[in-house]
């Protein structure tokens, strides 16, 4: 069949438009990832434009890491999201060795530690953490309350106990085999204790461990013939924290100084603070803020400042 | 069809005194459903009788009601009394695991263990712990001659059982019951998945057999009953219609009913 | 003549076939896929834990990562004792409940059982685990001695999970004795235990076994509830006695892997151990479902 000139041309000019839309449409597809981020960073720059005049936040925060942190930091959140309803924050443990971990790898907006990133080794550190201190906190021995055998013990006492030299309460007029119990080895409050306790030697193969503060209080709580160590955060009646060296560890003996074992805490982020995130730290270090951690047994940053 | 009385067919110029098998107003019932109604026949030692009557007539439950097997069928109700040289089986103390020892049973299509030939033939002894060691061996030997086995297995005797044809499997059976020294044999349509050739060796056995056992045979095949029994009953809807010496009863049937069955117009 | 085409024709055959062969296709895609998986899983853990397989790693005796010690022997030896004592437990109790629920059991009372067992199946692993925690290892403190965390609490906890399926395929393979068997068992004077003991536990030996097996597996994969109860020494060692503590393949990675570094050799150690892990229970496996196949055969 022959087609007519006018026929030709229209089939022509039917190919070339789908020829060029065809081009345009596949070098569009190809630059729509960064389109969708370009428009995704509009936003947010406008979100924060708008937010200097009404101070509205919106967005999602994942924070995890040291159960010694956990407890103020929940109670800060909750405060946080009750003020700016359009956040919403997720709290976690896992330990200062996951907040770290997990901060680094991305996987968390702000990790919580109670492990310091720079005088504290770790073999390979991420340079782009960014901690914050919010607040301080100490580390008590801990047995069950009806334990009568100890009541005070020397710094020397507790290495040999956790060390495993004194095996038996009978060393302290009891009987029954001490059940030492430990951290994981990735816990902020076992690095804080081991600084402070464990200088000569290491502690004892035979110690069970345990993964959190929470769950070494609840142990401790229930095994009569248990000694542990514990967040002073964490302290409670369902515990009998000792003393060292004839000192208690409490609140105002740390604040002294007379109970000599003592640690930061931190927020760490990766790079320097997305705006929400700056936000949430602002709160935690903001009279609010330091009040919730002298709430919750903790030493606020003004007291060593 | 007219109502046929069966008062008078029964147990004909038998004797009534020497009865192997005594069974007296036997009634089954199966859930609702009646199975045997009223049944009463003497079954004398050492003979063979055979049970025939259309599918469904209660010939399986009559004989499994002589062993108490029909006991353990969930539902099943039994009233009435089953005398063994003169013991009512079904008496509340009766030993129902020796009363199954005395009676040997082979089933419709046969059933041996999935174990060797010989341990299939020990296993009765076994748990009844009759024998041990070359005791059994005695014991297995004996009862595969008597079933007619032997020459075909004595050289494979841990074999399988399955090893063996549905004939040999039979006679394993056979074997096997006979190997715990019954009284009693019953036998549920032994043939009935055998070929003729297999079915000739077992039914040449049965005469044999029955010079030591009492044997009683269900069977439909009128031509076998014929064949092998000495005495034969016929029953129909659960009921014992006729019951008396196998030529008679062949050649000259008191009931119309048990006529009509043997010329085939009916079963 | 036929009329081939139209309504009815070889034209529309044509069309059918064409759908008949994507169908094929689409399913076999759908199991190839299922491969595939597993085959990429299998490869990720062993190129992760690469670094750290050797004889050091396997027959090495401690496992102490702080001093750079990745030794699981003790851990591998632990995990056997824990896994094999639960389910000697399960099988001594799970069996003759099989049993009498196939054999022996009236049926209202077994009405009442079965979905009993049935519920025990449907507790998550962690709610076990916590009801180790909170009543198992105080009542094991108590009245025996020792710490309450145990093999003991271990095999407890896991004895219960296990025991549903093994009473449950058990009575399966029980109650798939043909009946000719049991009649005839039944006929010659056999009780009713004797025939279960020599007629039907024979016949059913491998389809029990087999279940036993697959519990094992079930077993040593354990997590959660494991960790609980199991009491976890830092430094891994073998257990003693019942009322000792230990630490398993599962409970080790389960209590590093939330701060291992990545890389290190710690990592690729954990990676190790879930590897390693994956082969006993992939033989264990395998061993069930080949005797189940020559039971069947047999």
């Amino acid at each position: 069949m022959s087609w007519s000139s006018l026929q030709k041309t229209f089939f022509a000019l039917i190919l070339l438009a789908i020829l060029v839309l065809g081009v345009h449409n596949t070098w569009t597809m190809s630059n729509l990832t960064s389109t969708v981020y370009t428009m995704q960073s509009t936003i947010d720059n406008l979100n924060s434009m708008l937010g200097n005049y009404t101070q509205r936040l919106e967005g999602y925060l994942t924070i995890a890491g040291s159960t010694t942190v956990l407890p103020i930091i929940q109670t800060c959140a909750n405060l946080f999201m009750q003020e700016n309803p359009g956040v919403v924050i997720s709290v976690s443990g896992g330990g200062s060795g996951h907040g770290i971990s997990a901060v680094s790898a991305g996987y968390i907006n702000i990790g919580m530690s109670s492990k310091n990133l720079t005088t504290e080794q770790i073999t390979d550190p991420d340079p782009d953490l960014q901690p914050v201190a919010i607040a301080l906190d100490s580390v008590a021995i801990i047995v069950h309350p009806t334990n009568g055998f100890v009541d005070d013990l020397t710094l020397e006492e507790v290495e040999m106990i956790f060390n495993g030299t004194i095996t038996d309460w009978s060393h302290f007029g009891g009987s029954g085999e001490i059940h030492v119990y430990t951290r994981e080895a990735g816990s902020g409050t076992l690095e804080c204790f081991e600084k402070f306790f464990m200088k000569h030697s290491d502690i004892t193969g035979a110690a069970s461990e345990k993964t959190s503060n929470g769950e070494m209080k609840a142990t401790i709580a229930s095994d009569p013939a248990g000694i542990g160590f514990l967040s002073v955060g964490y302290i409670d009646e369902t515990v009998n924290p000792l003393k060292i060296d004839g000192v208690e560890p409490t609140v105002a003996n740390i604040k002294t100084g007379a109970y000599k074992i003592k640690r930061w805490l931190f927020l760490i982020t990766k790079g320097p603070p997305t705006k929400i995130e700056q936000a949430f730290i602002d709160f935690v270090l903001s009279s609010q803020g330091q009040e919730i951690v002298e709430q919750q047994g903790y030493l606020p940053l003004e007291w060593f400042q | 069809m007219k109502q046929i009385s069966t008062k008078n067919c029964t147990h004909d110029d038998l004797m009534v005194n020497d009865a192997k098998i005594d069974v007296r107003k036997l009634n089954v019932w199966f859930g609702d459903n009646h199975v045997l109604k009223d049944i009463n026949l003497k079954i004398r030692e050492k003979t063979v009788t055979a049970i025939m009557g259309p599918s469904g007539c209660g010939k399986t439950t009559l004989i499994r009601s002589i062993n108490r097997m029909n006991d353990l069928i969930n539902g099943s109700r039994t009233l009435g009394e089953v005398y063994i040289d003169g013991y009512n089986i079904y008496e509340r103390n009766t030993n129902v695991y020796e009363l199954r020892r005395k009676i040997g049973m082979v089933f419709q299509k046969p059933n041996p263990f999935p174990k060797s030939i010989y341990e299939n033939v020990a296993f009765g002894p076994k748990i009844h712990k009759m024998a041990r060691g070359k005791e059994l061996d005695d014991i297995v030997e004996k009862s595969l001659k008597e079933a007619a086995l032997w020459d075909e297995v004595k050289d494979r005797l841990h074999n399988s059982a399955f090893s063996l044809s549905g004939g040999q499997q039979q006679r394993l059976c056979i074997a096997r019951a006979l190997a715990v020294k019954p009284e009693i044999i019953l036998m549920d349509e032994p043939c009935s998945s055998l070929d003729p050739t297999a079915t000739a060796r077992i039914e040449a056995l049965l005469r044999r057999l029955s010079e030591k056992y009492t044997v009683v045979i269900v069977t439909h095949n009128l031509q076998q009953a014929a064949r092998v029994s000495d005495f034969t009953a016929f029953l129909y809807m659960g009921k014992l219609v006729e019951y008396g010496d196998t030529k008679r009863v062949f050649e000259n049937p008191q009931s119309e009913l048990t006529e009509k069955y043997i010329t085939g117009e009916f079963g | 003549m036929v009329n081939l085409e139209g309504k009815g024709g070889m034209k529309r055959e044509g069309q059918r076939s064409l759908l008949e062969k994507a169908i094929e296709i689409i399913l076999f895609v759908g199991a190839l896929s299922s491969i595939i998986i597993v085959f990429l899983i299998i490869a990720y853990m062993s190129l992760e834990a690469y670094p750290a397989l050797n004889l050091d790693f396997l027959l090495g005796w401690f496992w102490d990562p702080k001093k750079e010690m990745f030794g699981i022997f003790q851990i591998i030896v632990s995990t056997l004792y824990v896994g094999v004592g639960a389910i000697l437990i399960t099988t001594a109790i799970g069996v003759p409940t099989a049993i009498f629920l196939a054999e022996f059991c009236p049926r209202n009372v077994r009405n009442v059982i079965k979905p009993s067992i049935e519920l025990l199946v449907g507790i998550p692993t962690i709610v076990l685990g916590f009801f180790g925690l909170m009543v198992v290892i105080p009542f094991i403190r108590d009245n025996f001695g020792g710490w309450g965390t145990s093999v003991l609490a271990g095999w407890m906890i896991l004895a219960i999970m296990s025991l549903p399926h093994v009473i449950s395929i058990s009575e399966d393979a029980l109650r798939a004795v043909p009946n000719s068997y049991k009649e005839a068992a039944l006929a010659l004077g056999a009780t009713r235990w004797q025939t279960v003991k020599k007629v039907l536990l024979p016949y059913a030996k491998t389809g029990i076994l087999a279940s036993v097996l697959l519990a094992l597996g079930r077993v040593m994969g354990e997590t959660m509830a494991v960790t609980m109860v199991i009491g976890n020494p830092r430094v891994a060692w073998i257990p003693t006695s019942i009322l000792d503590r230990a630490k398993v393949l599962t409970s080790t990675i389960l209590l590093d892997w939330s701060y291992v570094e990545i890389p290190s050799m710690h990592y690729h150690s954990l990676f190790g151990i879930g590897l390693v892990l994956f082969f006993i229970v992939a033989l264990i496996d395998v061993t069930a479902t080949y005797m189940v196949k020559r039971g069947v055969i047999k």
